[in-house]
């Protein structure tokens, strides 16, 4: 005997059949009200989803404009968007919801209703107190403090300040503190400003010898108007006044007032004008000029710049470029470039775009300035936001591409070579051979413990190669930094930092990739420092000491008068081949104006380190100690030099 | 003190693997604008013998959105089945129901379905579990490649078993087309969430179903009850339910907040999906199984299995607890069928130590209660009263079927108790929150059922009931689309 399902059995309750199932009353007809709510509803339903459909599909709404690092994500995820894996749907999916015309037509009143009596948003805004809003993804740190995230950033900066240095460019980084922790009373209950991230973000550049503004105590100190626009991601006019002041003094390039041949002021905007802002957009909320009485902070004033009566005549565009401003969305519509300007009676150039972290348009300064002739100053804008890009992504950081690239494009004219115990060149391999690549090919490597180095970029790898084709890439892993640059088509010299989190003498290991076959001959593979020759100090190496008590061994480098530490001043020693393996390495640097210390776990006997000791840029460096634990190596040091150091 | 961050309705609602988040789901602008309206077209326009193929094809769409390769795994599934169904009948000698030879064709369906489910949902916890006892005496780890679980394996295998096993006792009869077979396996509907619609219970309707006003009309009530339920209250409270249970120390009150939030959550959530798989299938001329009857106005945990995921319950009951002897063997029999059944549901949901103490923990009250007479410790008590307690024991179970392992459970637990210490901090809650908690209370204890007011129809259900369908479509538009829990069991 089998069940019936079709028969409509009488509902036992609540609308269900004995069998279990939903019970439909057939037999009986809805009465008049009944049919006309049901009309009501069938009719309204086909309207709204027949509707939507029709409308989506036959007046879409324009696909929103993006820029900076989120066009590359975009364009590499359509690129890999695959319907095998669920990719390709979900790109449907978001490019549905991004050009649905009525989701973005009913979504915008509907939203402001949420945001006005329920204190709502989308899920990547946080609503704090009177109207403050803050992009969630950039008030909570990815890292938790002191997982090096300051430093994998500093490390890079430090590299590009390098190249700069090089090309005879004053770089100065303004990394500008982020909002939540500058406006943190503002933030909604319960979520906490984490500004450790920000405090150390100063230091860490700092430390890598990167010139940098360090604006987070002058806005802290500041009791005035917010720094910040309260519906908006970027600083407020306030905020850009004293970034600009503090720069300028920074550099030293401060004229007189009465000389500049502008002035200004802070004006109100007009009261009629309606409350606006990027996460105002981003939350599809549209406000009118009555909100303004809700939100009193909504209300920002703006510097005003005029001409000064009867100052110098203004500053003609044919003058020399001297200073370069590259930065982010908080540079692109500011006025930072105008106040700049104002503050030095120098022409200012501004290369800012929005997204991203002003590497890319570093490049562009450098391409478009004269070699000859170069900016004196290089401002790099960027929001400390900006630096979660150089979080870990599962055990390793990739280097960014735009910092690979600038790289690339501006090797060093000087490279001195760097010793080191073993060949480069993995087995087998030989320069002037060309190596058939087609995926990826192992190239070069370095043990580890063998050389050590800061990993901000005094250690850089010398590529010359020449490429049947385009599309090849040149990857460096050194610990767990991850670098990669394209190659072009033709003969290639490439100049790439080894950077790494923390000084250390991780192992290094190059690869050359392709997705497509790809001949390459291998000129030159060897380790560099991109510093003067011509500075080059030898200096006297004194006797190794044993204190059986302290169980380690010192050695001191002396020399006969005290050499000035000039920018990225370096140290390159080789060790003695015969030596032990050296434990708990230490060296110290003792100069007049304070000492730094670096500490290696491990050096391979031969093994060399080539280390700047930034903190002290300036000062006299009398002796470097060397010491480790025992046994005590016969012999440590082997040669010495002192690279960008002169006579006082 | 300290307070969580709490996401806004758009967050996940468990950790779940992120290959979720492509699914078609009936609460996206892609399946309401774009997959439904074309499908109901087509539906409409095609003769009544193709009705069938037209649902199967849509319904490999919508299971293949996510994962194309997995509708293969499907279709092995439904061919099997659809062979060993034909081959048990043909196995009938007239004289004996149950010959070796059906027998034999039974087997071999068990062994690829749980086979398949086996492999896809318990081998990653296999390992797991072997690593960790090899570990104290030294022996190899094993490592192999995460398998990914296929969406709804749980509840297609359930449904093509059930298909072999009804043919096998003659409670069915065996499928006449091939199209109807697959149309049945893969009926989009309630493909990756059930309820569970067994053979015997559909079969007539696979070919004879009739298609009316009146049901398309109810089917499109018990979608938008479904769709308001899934998006205006499980997401909203899924938020809080995150925060609650995403680490860290809670205080007391809210870890009891994050605790009924998913209490709240996971109802609503489950409920509406099968409400709106029920008006899917209304639409389409289907009946399908009640899922939820007011579980949580329960008076005892025994109570509350009548009527929380029904088609689950049943089931196990009468695939696995009847077969096992049921009450047939002695009350110590009856104990251990029940605790094994229940054992065995929880580790349906998922591969962890978590749903095995769950299903544990609803064992221990249900054989509990059988000792006290199929009654509750406090069914002497007011209606109320017992109401409230078996909603507590209920809360109790979910944070074991939430947390992701024991000692996170057990941790949680301690912090409903007030023993999570000096660092225990809160929930930012927002007006929204107690918004929805009290449109999810209002509706739980105040409000019919889904199926009550889709056969009644009154229009003073109806109007509030568009009212929030409205509201619901307006705050699809606004967050971006939330899968359901089920899709991962």
């Amino acid at each position: 005997m089998y069940h019936s399902s079709t028969s409509n059995s009488n509902p036992i309750a609540g609308g269900m059949t004995r069998d279990g199932l939903v019970c439909i009353p057939e037999d009986r007809p809805l009465d008049r009200s009944s049919r006309f709510v049901a009309l009501f509803v069938l009719v309204t339903s086909a309207l709204l989803i027949f509707g939507t459909t029709a409308i989506d599909l036959l007046a879409p709404s324009k696909m929103p404009r993006i820029l900076g690092k989120e066009l590359e994500i975009d364009t590499a995820k359509r690129a890999n968007a695959s319907f095998a894996d669920g990719t390709r749907a979900r790109l449907f999916e978001d490019d549905y919801r991004l050009t649905s015309r009525i989701r973005n037509t009913v979504g915008a009143p509907y939203a402001r209703f949420l945001f006005r009596y329920l204190r709502e948003s989308n899920s990547s805004v946080l609503l704090g107190d009177n109207g403050w809003m803050f992009i969630k993804d950039r008030t909570i740190v990815p890292e938790p403090p002191g997982g090096g995230l300051a430093e994998r950033a500093a490390a890079t900066e430090a590299a590009i300040s390098r190249r700069l240095y090089g090309l005879g460019i004053r770089h100065v980084l303004i990394p500008i503190p982020r909002k939540a922790v500058i406006a943190d009373k503002m933030l909604p209950y319960g979520i906490l400003a984490t500004p450790e991230f920000d405090n150390l973000v100063v230091p860490a550049m700092q430390a890598r010898g990167v010139e940098t503004v360090d604006l987070l105590p002058v806005y802290k100190r500041w009791e005035g108007a917010p720094l910040y626009l309260s519906m908006d991601s970027h600083w407020s006019h306030w905020g850009i006044l004293l970034a600009g002041e503090a720069a300028i003094q920074k550099v030293g390039l401060t004229v007189p007032e009465e000389q500049r041949s502008t002035q200004f002021d802070m004006q109100m905007l007009p009261a009629s004008q309606k409350p606006a802002g990027d996460l105002l957009a981003m939350i599809g909320v549209e406000l009118d000029a009555s909100d303004n009485l809700r939100y009193s902070s909504s209300m920002p004033e703006h510097l005003h710049f005029f001409p000064r009566e009867g100052g110098p005549a203004p500053v003609q565009p044919t003058e020399p470029k001297s200073i370069v401003l590259c930065g982010t969305s908080f540079s692109q519509h500011s006025t930072l470039a105008y106040l700049l300007k104002h503050l030095t009676d120098r022409k200012v150039t501004n290369y800012a775009t929005p997204g991203g972290s002003s590497i890319n348009e570093i490049t562009r300064a450098l391409a478009a300035s004269d070699p000859k002739n170069p900016p004196s100053v290089l401002f790099q804008e960027i929001p400390n936001h900006a630096l979660f890009s150089y979080a870990l992504e599962g055990d390793h950081w990739d280097v960014p591409a735009p910092a690979a690239e600038l790289f690339a494009l501006s090797p060093p004219s000087v490279s001195l070579p760097i010793p080191h115990p073993n060949s480069l060149l993995v087995a087998g391999g030989e320069l002037g051979k060309s190596v058939s690549v087609h995926g990826q090919v192992y190239i070069g490597r370095l043990e580890e413990n063998t050389l050590a180095h800061n990993g901000d970029g005094v250690l850089e790898l010398e590529f010359e190669g020449q490429v049947s084709q385009e599309g090849a890439r040149l990857v460096i892993v050194a610990g767990k930094a991850r670098t990669a640059v394209l190659l072009r088509a033709g003969k290639n010299r490439v100049v790439m930092p080894i950077l790494a989190q923390a000084p250390g003498a991780d192992s290094i290991a190059i690869y050359l990739e392709s997705a497509q076959a790809v001949q390459v001959r291998i000129l030159q593979l060897r380790l560099v420092s991109a510093l003067d020759k011509t500075t080059l100090q030898r200096f006297r190496t004194g006797k190794l000491l044993v204190d059986e008590d302290a169980g380690r061994w010192t050695q001191t480098l002396d020399f006969p008068s005290p050499r000035l530490l000039e920018r990225f001043a370096s140290i390159a020693i080789e060790t003695s081949a015969s030596a032990f393996e050296a434990k708990a390495l230490e060296v110290s640097f003792l100069a007049q104006n304070g000492h730094q210390e670096f500490t290696f776990e491990t050096l391979q006997p031969g093994g060399s380190l080539v280390l700047t000791p930034s903190l002290l840029e300036g000062g006299l460096l009398e002796r470097v100690v060397l010491s480790g634990t025992l046994p005590a190596p016969p012999k440590f040091v082997r040669e010495a030099s002192l690279l960008n150091a002169s006579a006082p | 003190m300290a307070v969580r961050v709490l996401g806004t309705s758009s967050c996940f609602p468990t950790a779940s693997p992120n290959s979720h988040r492509f699914l078609m789901v009936f609460a996206s602008g892609v399946f309401l604008y774009y997959f439904l309206p074309l499908f109901l077209a087509v539906y409409a326009l095609t003769p009544r013998r193709w009705k069938s193929v037209v649902i199967a094809v849509a319904s490999y769409v919508f299971y293949g959105w996510w994962r194309p390769d997995f509708v293969f795994l499907m279709w092995i599934s439904t061919v099997v089945d659809f062979v060993c169904g034909k081959q048990i009948v043909a196995a009938r000698d007239g004289v004996h129901e149950h010959s070796k030879k059906g027998k034999r064709w039974l087997l071999v369906s068990l062994v690829v379905n749980l086979g398949l489910l086996g492999y896809f949902k318990y081998f990653n916890f296999g390992i797991d579990t072997l690593n960790v006892i090899l570990e104290p005496f030294g022996g190899p780890s094993f490592h192999f490649a995460q398998v990914i679980l296929p969406v709804g394996i749980s509840f297609y295998t359930f449904q093509t078993l059930s298909y072999t096993i009804d043919v096998y006792r003659g409670t069915a009869e065996p499928v006449r087309s091939f199209r109807d077979f697959m149309c049945y396996v893969a009926l989009f509907p309630q493909l990756v969430a059930g309820p569970i619609v067994r053979y015997n219970t559909i079969a007539e309707q696979l070919h004879t179903r009739t298609h009316t006003r009146s049901k398309f009309y109810r089917g499109i009530l018990a979608f938008q009850s479904g769709l308001a339920k899934k998006i205006l209250i499980a997401d909203v409270l899924g938020g809080v339910a995150d925060a609650a249970f995403e680490g860290g120390n809670l205080d007391a009150l809210h870890a009891w907040i994050g605790a009924l939030a998913y209490t709240f959550q996971i109802y609503f959530d489950f409920s509406g999906y099968s409400d709106m798989a029920i008006g899917l299938g209304l639409m389409m001329g289907f009946r399908f199984p009640i899922n939820f009857n007011q579980p949580y106005r329960s008076i005892s945990i025994t109570d509350f299995w009548r009527r929380w995921h029904i088609s689950l319950s049943s089931f196990l009951r009468d695939y696995l607890y009847i077969p096992l002897g049921g009450n047939k063997k002695g009350p110590v029999r009856t104990y251990i069928n029940l605790c094994l059944t229940m054992l065995i549901g929880g580790l349906w949901h998922g591969a962890n130590w978590t749903f095995l103490a769950w299903g544990a923990y609803q064992g221990f009250w249900l054989v509990f209660e059988r000792l006290l007479g199929k009654r509750s410790l406090y069914s002497k008590a007011p209606y109320f009263v017992q109401v409230a307690l078996t909603f507590v024991l209920v809360i109790f179970g979910w944070v074991f079927f939430r947390c992701e392992s024991i000692g996170e459970a057990t941790s949680y637990l301690s912090a409903m108790f007030g023993l999570a210490g000096d660092t225990a901090h809160g929930l930012a809650l927002r007006p929204i929150h107690l918004l929805a908690g009290l449109a999810g209370a209002v509706a739980i204890w105040g409000l019919p059922t889904t199926q009550e007011l889709i056969y009644k129809a009154k229009p003073t259900w109806v109007l509030p009931l568009q009212i929030a369908f409205w509201i619901s479509i307006l705050h699809l538009h606004y967050v971006s689309h939330v899968p359901f829990l089920y899709f991962q069991f």
